[in-house]
């Protein structure tokens, strides 16, 4: 389980958007991908997003999956008006220097150390 | 923003026009109440007064073989009781100057009748001139209302399997529950307002207080087939019709059609353009994926006319087991 506190301290992340339940959701799983579609295809709710697509579209599908965050890795350009989708649909929105790759080791690592 | 129009089953303009299409193909025969009772001449007002008490009506025809003399109204008897001549019998007191209906009349002669006389029944004689009935202003009320009632039934049976082509325009108002009907216009490469017309499918379902599995599920379809609309088509029509036992969304588009709709349906076959790809969309799963996660689906294409894609989620039980994916899913379970 990690809080968003512990991902964005783990990710090196800066806080775009704050969603209703930024200090109550524990993300117990992740999904990771560029195509909306794959992200798509998760029947049950995925928390937490991290993609290095900057659209509003990896807003709004981790909106139709139920996520409560959204990671953009690699330090991607943010659209301008994606903090306002990001609010507008309640989604946490992250922005992270990071490599996707780096962001799934750490964050495998941050799982580890919160189950104990 | 994609123009959103929300949307009743029937426009009200529609609504009047039906309302009097009704009252114009119905005739005083289709109204009138054939099982009438009658007394004859020869009975007593007493008697007339016995049958209206038990009977719970307000006027008797006086008929003998079908032919039609008068008629005693609770006036009479309430007069009779008055000045003491109830044990009368029907034949002096009765009224004898009738306005009466033909059976074969329209239904407008008799209202208009209603409106200018102001009694509160017509006996109805055929061309024989035979007493064939009578009728009530509530005999027109029930009827109407029941002809009403068969006439939305039929279009709301009708909704769902139209795609809404005559997108009857919607009010706000029944979003919480009952049945419910909504369009949204989407527009070719309109990729900064794809999805938005799916948020508001989905926030519907949650008010409504839906499974978030299911919530989900027709989110998913309804979310793919926006952003197949505004990536491929030349914009279109996507409906949501939320019935008693179904979640229905249905995505019509007008162009260009796709060639070969069983290729289009493999995993991976894809024809989008870079720009496409580049956001997010176009690795050919989306009707993949919206059939997925659908209890039923149906697509029709023709080229140069458009495609129809239904995509019915049941409230029910929910049959569509989990696929889980392959993907890079970090779940410490």
């Amino acid at each position: 389980m990690m809080k968003f506190d512990d991902i964005v301290g783990t990710l090196h992340a800066r806080v775009i958007s704050k969603s209703s339940t930024y200090d109550t959701i524990e993300a117990e799983s992740v999904i990771v991908s560029d195509l909306m579609s794959d992200v798509l295809m998760m029947e049950k709710p995925v928390p937490l997003l991290v993609t290095s697509l900057s659209s509003d579209q990896a807003i709004r599908t981790a909106s139709m999956v139920d996520a409560a965050g959204v990671v953009i890795a690699q330090n991607k350009p943010l659209p301008e008006k994606i903090a306002n989708l990001a609010e507008e649909l309640d989604i946490t929105l992250l922005h992270s220097p990071l490599a996707k790759f780096e962001c799934c080791v750490l964050l495998g690592k941050l799982m580890e150390k919160s189950a104990g | 923003m994609p123009s959103t129009k929300t949307q009743s089953l029937v426009e009200p303009s529609r609504s009047s026009l039906l309302t009097l299409e009704i009252i114009f193909k119905l005739k005083v025969r289709d109204v009138m109440t054939c099982d009438m009772i009658t007394a004859a001449r020869t009975d007593t007002l007493r008697q007339v007064q016995k049958i209206m008490q038990t009977r719970q009506i307000s006027g008797v025809p006086i008929a003998e073989d079908g032919r039609l003399f008068g008629l005693i109204s609770i006036d009479n008897i309430l007069r009779a009781l008055d000045f003491g001549y109830i044990e009368d019998t029907v034949e002096s007191h009765m009224v004898r100057n009738l306005i009466v209906l033909e059976d074969d009349m329209p239904l407008t002669f008799a209202i208009s009748w209603f409106e200018r006389y102001g009694f509160g029944r017509f006996p109805v004689l055929n061309r024989e001139e035979k007493l064939v009935g009578i009728v009530t202003a509530g005999d027109i009320m029930s009827k109407v209302l029941f002809e009403m009632n068969k006439e939305v039934n039929r279009i709301e049976t009708e909704q769902p399997a139209s795609a809404a082509a005559s997108a009857p325009v919607q009010t706000t108002g029944n979003t919480a529950s009952g049945r419910y009907f909504r369009e949204f216009n989407i527009k070719k490469f309109d990729f900064e307002n794809g999805g938005s017309a799916s948020n508001e499918i989905r926030r519907v379902l949650k008010e409504r207080g839906l499974s978030p599995k299911l919530i989900r599920r027709v989110a998913i379809a309804s979310y793919e087939l926006e952003i197949n609309m505004v990536a491929h088509s030349d914009g279109g029509k996507l409906s949501c019709y939320i019935g008693d036992d179904k979640v229905e969304i249905i995505a019509k588009d007008t162009g260009p059609g796709i060639p070969n709709v069983e290729q289009a349906m493999e995993e991976g076959f894809s024809t989008a353009t870079d720009w496409i790809r580049s956001l997010g969309f176009g690795a050919g799963l989306g009707l993949p994926n919206i059939k997925r996660a659908s209890d039923s689906f149906d697509i029709r294409s023709q080229m140069g006319l458009g495609t129809m894609v239904t995509s019915t989620v049941f409230l029910g039980e929910d049959p569509v087991q989990q696929t889980c994916t392959d993907q890079l899913a970090l779940d410490r379970r």
